[in-house]
């Protein structure tokens, strides 16, 4: 079965096939690539910094181990935040019903995109197409795999189709200056001299 | 601290400074016993003992197949199993040598994965930069216009140094939510290169989104190098 965005509005569903758009599919790509005297490519590898040893290009491996040097496989493992609790994994998101929200630009706005999408309504209810068709940005969950972060999914329709924007909360704040503590009275009196004492200085 | 210098609609130019989204703070994995578990980089393979290298030194690939199954001639037995800390990057000729100066070649690929040109590598050098302000281009985008051609990949809040730097951003920002519009950015003297925010960074166009909360305001330069629309 494909895998397919499925979504509730209002509790009426909708599905959509999708697929990735990129910059090498829209404008091609550019690769820098280095070469020997020759011409002919070169490979990245690395030197450790005692300097002793040329480790190829993938001629390292990451393990997990404890402080006693035993190891384990990350199938094994479970994820801590900071303060030391358990975070569960999340469910993939694609082919599982998720609620959807209409939301205003400001919402987008707020969001940094990772992914974009190209979507096919393999099925669509009336109410999402009309929000779709009126320009409404519908905000629902995503997550291709199965992870500790869900993304969000910004729906919107253009003159060019159905996209689908992946993107994560910026969680920018709004800034403020404080001048600090005032320490002229905002009223403005006459200037005198009187209380300049040029002795002290 | 990054900063750029940036010009309001009188072209007056300030010198502010601009920040990232922060990272979300992800924690660490412990195991079913609830021990904390890190994780390190091993070496599994060494250029010595490299397929090329060993071929090249067995002429006859018979000989090379039976030493591969008597015996572990492809482990470097002295290396393997050994923690990399600090390491630098080298880069390795076909001849297993590493080079001491490299030279680079930049090829352009079509949409459909073909090579389009090949050229020497020229270095491009930044256009945001802390003494050159990016101009006033004027160019008013109306914020649900630029929502529906161009996807806003990456975002940098802009803000104030100091009490005058505070005005003159509010300002900006307040102009900006007037207009609900965003003002198309660029570099160079009129706006019309790319931003490049570092030495062969990748290039952007800029569109700044701003808005005002009391006394407070938030600056964001939204940055884009794809198009809304379906590739052909």
């Amino acid at each position: 079965m494909a895998r397919e965005i499925c979504i509730e509005l209002d509790g009426k569903p909708s599905k959509f096939g999708f697929s990735k758009i990129s910059r090498e599919k829209m404008y091609g790509s550019k690769k820098t690539v280095v070469v020997d005297k020759e011409n002919n490519p070169c490979d990245r590898g690395i030197i450790p910094i005692d300097g002793d040893v040329i480790i190829p290009k993938g001629g390292t491996s990451t393990l997990y181990i404890n402080d006693n040097f035993q190891m384990f496989s990350r199938k094994d493992l479970e994820m801590y935040n900071l303060d030391g609790e358990k975070r569960e994994k999340i469910p993939g998101t694609l082919n599982v019903e998720q609620k959807a929200t209409v939301v205003d630009e400001q919402r987008l706005l707020d969001h940094s995109i990772s992914s974009l999408y190209l979507l096919e309504p393999s099925e669509i209810d009336e109410g999402t197409q009309k929000n779709l068709d009126a320009g409404k940005i519908l905000e629902t969950n995503f997550n291709y795999y199965a992870g500790y972060n869900l993304s969000n999914l910004f729906i919107m329709k253009t003159g060019e189709g159905i996209f689908g924007l992946v993107g994560e909360p910026t969680n920018f704040e709004y800034c403020t200056h404080d001048a600090g503590e005032i320490l002229v009275e905002d009223e403005e009196e006459e200037a005198g001299f009187d209380d300049m004492d040029f002795g002290m200085l | 601290m990054r900063y750029l210098r940036l010009t309001d609609g009188k072209k007056r130019d300030a010198r502010v400074q601009y920040v990232s989204p922060s990272k979300k703070k992800v924690g660490g994995y412990r195991n079913l016993e609830g021990e904390e578990i890190k994780s390190y980089r091993f070496i599994n393979d060494t250029e010595s003992y490299s397929p090329q290298k060993l071929l090249a030194l067995h002429e006859d690939r018979e000989e090379l197949a039976e030493e591969l199954i008597n015996g572990d001639p492809e482990i470097d037995m002295e290396k393997v199993g050994r923690l990399i800390d600090s390491s630098n990057q080298v880069w390795i000729a076909n001849n297993g040598k590493v080079l001491y100066s490299a030279k680079l070649v930049e090829t352009t690929y079509t949409t459909e994965g073909d090579v389009k040109s090949t050229k020497d590598f020229e270095d491009q050098e930044p256009t945001v930069v802390d003494d050159v302000a990016l101009p006033w281009t004027g160019k008013m985008l109306p914020i649900s216009a630029v929502l529906s051609k161009f996807v806003l990949l990456k975002k940098l809040q802009v803000g104030h140094l100091d009490g005058l730097t505070f005005d003159f951003l509010y300002e900006i920002a307040k102009s900006l939510q007037d207009k609900k519009s965003m003002l198309f950015l660029g570099g160079g003297p009129t706006g019309k290169e790319p931003l490049v925010f570092q030495r062969n960074g990748t290039p952007f166009r800029g569109f700044l989104e701003g808005r005002i909360k009391e006394d407070s305001y938030l600056l964001v330069l939204h940055l884009s190098n794809l198009e809304l629309k379906v590739p052909k």
